[in-house]
């Protein structure tokens, strides 16, 4: 695969950061003698454009609600249950009219659960080890051990957690290099597209954002990769499994 | 209506302090502060009229009843990422990007209980607003793929209509990293829109 001239991408950068008009010689000349540049560039004007869009739409909404006074009870209900999530209770769960609806065991409750089962299975664990092999189980290495640079090392999420909201690794990236991120759902096989993937991230923590993580199945593997400036790629994790404590 | 620099700049100036003053709050509230705490409660108001508007505007496919469910849960996902909070939207901004996603996640799943119901009887066809919050949908979703910082430089470009020098000194970053982040994130969003099936075109 070709690369696209360098110089032309820094053309495109100009164009849609607004440094250089469409009208411009130079950019006339681009789009002129470049049919990727003319394509990208039709394609992140229209980009551009449904992102106003989506802006405008949501600016709407916005001051419809904000025109909305809402229900006084709807004003109480929230300050009921940010005061009993700040002292660290779940509030019962009230449907309309404000008739409490019992039953159903709430996800925090079914989150501690799980966890207190999962405490006890480790215990449990940690206890057969012991009596087995008849002295202490061995403490992990706690010393790093040091990567190079373009190495890259998972940290988190990692196993059983409460939700994944943060990846994370160690590794230093080449200069001007970059990570990538990509999230599988467990067992997918080589090849399989993931279920996301990040852009390009300089640092080594990436924040996918909940309203993504939450359509994701319980049980994902992921990796990172380091890319160096060429786009080359030196190195990789393996697959990490990782699950969600609460379903 | 012609605006006069210095007003654009008070503006500017305005929503910064916003964000810094939000970012203060939540800090308070993180740290136990009562009387922090009832602000923020009072910040957090605009919630449940979101989900309304956001409900009437999709047809209304949740009842009362879910509504109200919705709301606490949203609250309470608020609570639990409030130290994930970093001021680079302002706290209502902050609270409608929950409310708009978790909607949408809530009505996808009463829409699919519905279909798979022996007794379903909903139009699978979705309403002209369905299909629009459709078209918001993907871009949201790219967006929050994307991650920080480039889609909050994207949102602040786009969403609040910020200038460069603007979204730099809000994300403290130099103009021209915010110019770059901006450029490499709608790239990538235009390449991620297009493997989620929705095409720049419409």
């Amino acid at each position: 695969m070709t690369r696209h001239d360098p110089a032309h991408e820094e053309r495109l950068r100009d164009l849609a950061v607004g440094d250089l008009a469409d009208d411009a010689p130079a950019a006339r000349e681009l789009l002129a003698s470049c049919a990727e540049c003319r394509e990208r560039w039709a394609e992140l004007r229209a980009l551009a454009a449904r992102l106003d869009e989506a802006g405008e739409f949501e600016r709407q909404v916005r001051a419809e609600a904000e025109r909305s006074a809402g229900p006084a009870a709807e004003a109480d209900r929230v300050a009921e249950i940010l005061r009993a999530a700040a002292a660290g209770v779940r509030p019962a769960t009230r449907g309309a009219g404000g008739v409490p609806r019992g039953g159903a065991a709430t996800p925090m409750r079914r989150r501690a659960a799980i966890a207190a089962i999962f405490l006890i299975a480790a215990a449990g664990a940690l206890f057969l080890l012991r009596a087995f092999t008849g002295h202490e189980a061995e403490p992990t290495d706690s010393i790093d051990p040091i990567l190079g640079v373009g190495e890259v090392e998972a940290i988190a999420p990692r196993g059983l957690v409460p939700d994944f909201a943060t990846f994370a690794w160690r590794g230093e990236r080449p200069p001007q290099g970059w990570f990538v991120v990509r999230v599988f759902r467990a067992g997918a096989p080589p090849g399989e597209r993931p279920l996301a993937e990040s852009g390009e991230i300089l640092e080594t923590s990436w924040t996918p954002g909940t309203g993504v993580t939450q359509l994701w199945p319980r049980e994902i593997e992921w990796e990172v990769r380091v890319f160096d400036a060429e786009g080359n790629s030196p190195d990789a994790t393996d697959r990490i499994a990782a699950a969600r404590s609460a379903p | 209506m012609d605006r006069t620099m210095r007003e654009e700049a008070a503006e500017g100036h305005d929503r910064e302090l916003a964000h810094r003053r939000d970012l203060e709050l939540v800090a308070r509230v993180l740290r136990g502060d009562g009387a922090a705490l009832d602000r923020f409660i009072e910040q957090l108001r605009c919630a449940p009229r979101f989900l309304h508007v956001i409900n009437d505007r999709a047809g209304r496919p949740l009842s009362e009843t879910e509504l109200a469910d919705l709301t606490q849960d949203v609250l309470l996902l608020i609570w639990e990422k409030l130290s994930t909070f970093e001021g680079r939207a302002t706290l209502e901004t902050w609270t409608w990007r929950f409310c708009w996603l978790e909607s949408r996640n809530r009505v996808r799943r009463v829409r699919r209980n519905l279909r798979t119901a022996p007794s379903a009887s909903l139009d699978d066809v979705p309403a002209p607003e369905e299909r629009r919050s459709g078209v918001e949908d993907a871009v949201e979703i790219g967006l929050a793929e994307l991650g920080s910082p480039r889609s909050e430089v994207i949102r602040l470009k786009h969403f609040e209509g910020r200038t460069f020098p603007e979204i730099g000194e809000i994300l403290e970053i130099p103009v021209n990293t915010a110019k770059t982040h901006y450029y490499r994130g709608l790239e990538w969003l235009r390449q991620r829109l297009r493997t989620l099936g929705e095409g720049t075109d419409r």
